[in-house]
């Protein structure tokens, strides 16, 4: 009893400091006491896992519990919108701290290259600004699916700003972009499909330096992922037309936000619109649209021929594999459209073709039923003389049934 | 039988002739079942497919005959097949078709790539996607030499 | 050597066989099934009772609508025969159904005829099984004595629905896969009978594995044809016994010696024209080898085979005020009061005359075909 009642004390100092050593530096803070909803969101943040504290940001003095004295010294609320991109800028450009991250330190200077900065720093405060993107204080990296900076959730970020009409307008800029985005093969891959190699806003136009890619640069921005496009546009005579007329280069056919998968079919009526209804150039688009219509429609017919083998219990392992490389052919020539010109498309088209027609000649004379229907042919004449016999020896005997 | 009748009813035909005519469609009967027999025994006998019935493997051919560095289409449906032998020893069986848009892969033997002609999609020997906008890697198949012959294995 | 000394020799070789078997008996196997149908005393040497049925009034089956119990013996033989070369190749397990029958039709010489002329003689057989059972029924063949033909022919009707059924599982084509289901499905709706035939088929489930395909090829190959053999044996026995006409008092042909040849050049001119018929529909409009199943794809728009789908759409046709086993059980009342048709009150006893016979006749086929078509709708 004596030496527990001594003991007590010392083992209560023990904990106590135990406790202080444990706790985070954070935890010295005061700050949650006044403002505790900001100092949840912050605790969630990476921020908050990587020590960062509430005065590395604001300034002051966190350890007091004096309203007056907590906000004292170098404290700054950063309710100026143009501080902020500054002050995140303050660390975030220090390769010392952020090489153990391996994240890039001139993220800043090319923020200040962008509409978005250029901007914040000609006075527009309403510009957009690091955390209007990030988060205020639950910043999360943006690799994490609820990050507002996560590849799949930037339509909504960017189109917090840029799909709100009344904003837009003032500054003259479409508000559609995010709907149009949405509706689009690249907006419906991300969003609906979730898929991570379909491009979101920043794909092309930057995530930092966010600025629209102008002309002579919109075929390079496709490109990153439509590798074979951009070399049969390259190779055709419409990227120096179109760069000399100030054309934007992809988008004046797909548009730059809405871009729909776009059928062969459309060909025809695409060069109509810009070189006139009876031009060359619409007559070499007609023809362009029926070599790879006829090709498909050869291999279409190899396919269903192919099926009808099977039913058949033909071996079509082969033929079924040559359709396949008749339909990489297929494949093959639509990017190649790009370059507008007959010869590169009507060689794959021919290839396809030609495999097509192989396959179908193979299999036709395979299906040939005639060989089985001129047997049929021989075995109902032989069946028929078989009747006439039996028939036959039947009278004779009924005539002889009655002969006696 | 009844002999005596008949002969009255066919009095035109003398007996020499009556026996050729019975013989005629004696046999001009039994080739019924000489069919029936035909048929029968090529049905029994067996086929001689080069696979088994219900397919796992299939021989691709000789070993010799695939050079170092080269790689050969097993052409098999709608997934053809490349056997690729990497060095002296050892085989590789891949998809031969890309996991983007279908396209059947060409052999890069330059680069020891599987090239994607529609796309410039490309694979290395393990499958992994080298380059373009292939989302998954190919799918790999056990292939064997066996007497020096190979054998992949499709299941 | 004389057509004399050849005949010697074959009776030599007759009574040699003759002395050692009872050839009589054996013959008279013929007679079980139609062939030869004349009455022969198997006490007696084959060549005295055959001689001796010459001379005894014969009954005939080779004239309409008679020809129908030939027809199906023939037909029988057809399927026991082809479905025998089938099972050479055929491997009765899910993975290799299928390709086994590729094989047949592709690899195999005659392989695909032998195939084709099983399935179009499955079909006539059906065929003619049924329109059997409905002429017992527009003539009376259920009225005493004649109670147990009328069993056996029905039954008869259900051993080759369940051969087809069983056939049809067999292939494993993606159609064929997803009837079979249904029709399992069909079976497990009624109370007792159906989880019995459930579990007996496929363990409980109605999903076709190794374990329930091997059950339906021993049924298809060994238990319903056993079963077919037998009641056309018990069928032409009651002929035997009872007389062909219905009313049980014939005068029946007094004819001898040539009217048993007649009779078996009657046959085979009847079995030729039979053959060519298959042989055509063999050729000229065989049967796909159909998709490979997939039991985790339902095929769309496919319903339990045709003969089934009556019972379907009164299931389908009462689901809406009746629960699935009221339904069931209706529908195994109904089929076995048919069973028992001739021991139901109104049947027993004599012709009631024409009128009322046509009207139950019409009654039962147009129920049967407005359901069937109905069945065949909501598929």
């Amino acid at each position: 009893m004596r030496q527990t009642r001594q003991g007590l004390p010392l083992a209560g100092l023990i904990c106590a400091l135990l406790a202080l050593a444990a706790a985070p530096a954070s935890a010295q803070e005061t700050c949650g006491t006044c403002h505790p909803e900001n100092r949840v969101s912050f605790d969630e943040s990476i921020h908050a896992v990587e020590s960062v504290t509430c005065s590395d940001c604001h300034g002051g003095d966190p350890v007091s519990r004096e309203v007056e004295a907590a906000h004292s010294g170098k404290f700054r609320s950063l309710s100026n919108r143009r501080e902020v991109p500054e002050m995140c800028g303050s660390c975030h450009s220090e390769l010392e701290r952020m090489r153990a991250y391996n994240l890039p330190v001139d993220q800043y200077a090319i923020y200040l290259t962008s509409q978005h900065g250029r901007a914040v720093a000609g006075g527009e405060t309403r510009a957009a600004i690091c955390t209007d993107c990030h988060g205020v204080h639950d910043i999360r990296r943006p690799r994490d699916p609820s990050s507002s900076a996560n590849e799949r959730n930037i339509p909504a970020t960017c189109g917090q700003c840029h799909g709100d009409e009344t904003l837009m307008q003032e500054f003259d800029l479409d508000p559609d972009v995010v709907t149009d985005y949405r509706s689009s093969i690249h907006g419906r891959l991300l969003l609906e499909e979730g898929s991570s190699a379909a491009p979101n806003c920043t794909s092309c136009h930057g995530v930092h330096g966010a600025t629209p890619p102008g002309v002579g640069d919109v075929d390079k921005v496709c490109g990153a992922c439509h590798e074979q496009t951009r070399k049969a546009f390259l190779a055709g005579p419409h990227y120096r037309g179109m760069i000399d007329a100030e054309i934007p280069e992809c988008a004046s056919c797909h548009s730059n936000h809405a871009i729909k998968r776009f059928g062969i079919e459309r060909v025809e009526s695409l060069c109509a619109e810009c070189h006139g209804e009876d031009s060359d150039q619409a007559i070499l688009g007609h023809k362009i649209h029926t070599l790879i219509e006829v090709a498909s429609e050869a291999v279409a017919g190899a396919e269903e021929l192919v099926h009808r083998a099977d039913q058949a219990a033909l071996e079509v392992e082969d033929p079924l594999s040559r359709v396949e490389e008749a339909k990489t052919y297929l494949t093959e020539a639509l990017p190649v459209v790009h370059t507008v010109s007959q010869e590169p498309v009507e060689q794959l088209t021919r290839r396809a073709q030609s495999i097509a027609e192989e396959v179908e000649h193979e299999l036709y004379s395979k299906l040939d039923r005639s060989v089985a229907h001129f047997g049929l042919v021989l075995f109902w004449f032989y069946l028929l003389l078989t009747i006439a016999i039996l028939v036959i020896l039947k009278k004779k005997l009924q005539s002889e049934a009655e002969a006696p | 039988m009844t002999e005596e009748s008949t002969r009255d009813d066919l009095p035109e035909l003398t007996p020499g002739r009556r026996k050729f005519l019975q013989w005629l469609t004696g046999g001009f009967l039994s080739l019924w079942g000489f069919g029936f027999l035909w048929v029968i025994t090529s049905f029994l006998k067996p086929p001689h497919s080069k696979s088994s019935i219900a397919e796992r493997v299939i021989k691709v051919g000789p070993l010799e005959d695939l050079p170092v560095g080269q790689a050969r289409l097993v052409r098999r449906g709608r997934e053809p097949i490349w056997v690729i032998r990497s060095d002296e020893e050892n085989l590789v069986a891949l998809a031969g078709v890309c996991t983007h848009m279908h396209c059947v892969l060409d052999w890069d033997a330059k680069q020891r790539s599987l090239d994607c002609p529609c796309h410039e999609g490309a694979f290395d020997l393990n499958g992994n996607v080298l380059k373009g906008p292939p989302p998954r890697p190919l799918k790999r198949y056990r292939v064997e030499t066996r007497l020096g012959e190979i054998h992949l294995h499709v299941s | 050597m004389t057509k004399e000394t050849m005949k010697e020799q074959e009776s030599g070789l007759l009574d040699w066989f003759s002395s050692r078997l009872n050839l009589t008996e054996i013959f008279s196997l013929l007679t079980s099934y139609g062939i030869f149908h004349a009455e022969l005393d198997n006490r007696k040497k084959i060549r005295e009772a055959i001689a001796e049925a010459k001379a005894q009034p014969m009954p005939s089956y080779d004239q309409w609508p008679r020809v129908l119990g030939l027809l199906a013996v023939v037909l029988l033989l057809i399927e026991i025969v082809t479905g025998a070369l089938l099972a050479f190749y055929y491997l009765p397990t899910p993975q290799t159904a299928r390709a086994s029958i590729a094989t047949i039709l592709r690899d195999v010489d005659f392989g695909w005829f032998v195939h084709q002329i099983h399935f179009w003689g499955a079909q006539l057989l059906l065929a003619v099984s049924i329109v059997r059972v409905i002429r017992f029924l527009i003539r009376g063949v259920y009225r005493k004595p004649r109670e147990l033909m009328w069993i056996f022919g029905v039954l008869l009707l259900l051993v080759c629905f369940h051969s087809d059924l069983t056939g049809r599982a067999l292939q494993m084509t993606g159609t064929s896969y997803w009837s079979s289901v249904r029709a399992l499905e069909l079976v497990g709706s009624i109370p007792i009978y159906g989880s019995l035939m459930l579990f007996l088929l496929g363990g409980g489930e109605t999903v076709i594995t190794e374990l329930t395909l091997i059950r339906f090829y021993l049924l298809h190959v060994a238990l319903l044809p056993f079963g077919a053999i037998t009641l056309i044996y018990l069928h032409f026995s009651g002929v035997r016994r009872l007389g062909q006409t219905e009313s049980g008092t014939q005068a029946p042909p007094t004819r001898g010696g040539p009217v048993i040849r007649s009779h078996l050049l009657n046959q085979a001119i009847l079995f030729t024209v039979l053959f060519g018929i298959l042989v055509s529909l063999a050729v000229l409009a065989p049967v796909p080898l159909g998709d490979a199943a997939d039991p985790y794809a339902t095929v769309p728009g496919v319903g339990p085979p045709w003969y089934l789908l009556a019972p379907f759409g009164f299931l389908e046709l009462t689901a809406g005020f009746l629960p699935t086993w009221v339904g069931g059980t209706i529908l195994f009342l109904a089929f076995t009061a048919f069973v028992l048709l001739p021991f139901l009150p109104g049947f027993r006893g004599e012709s009631k005359g024409w009128l009322l016979k046509f009207l139950v006749v019409a009654a039962l086929l147009t129920v049967w075909i407005f359901l069937t078509i109905y069945g065949a709708r909501v598929v």
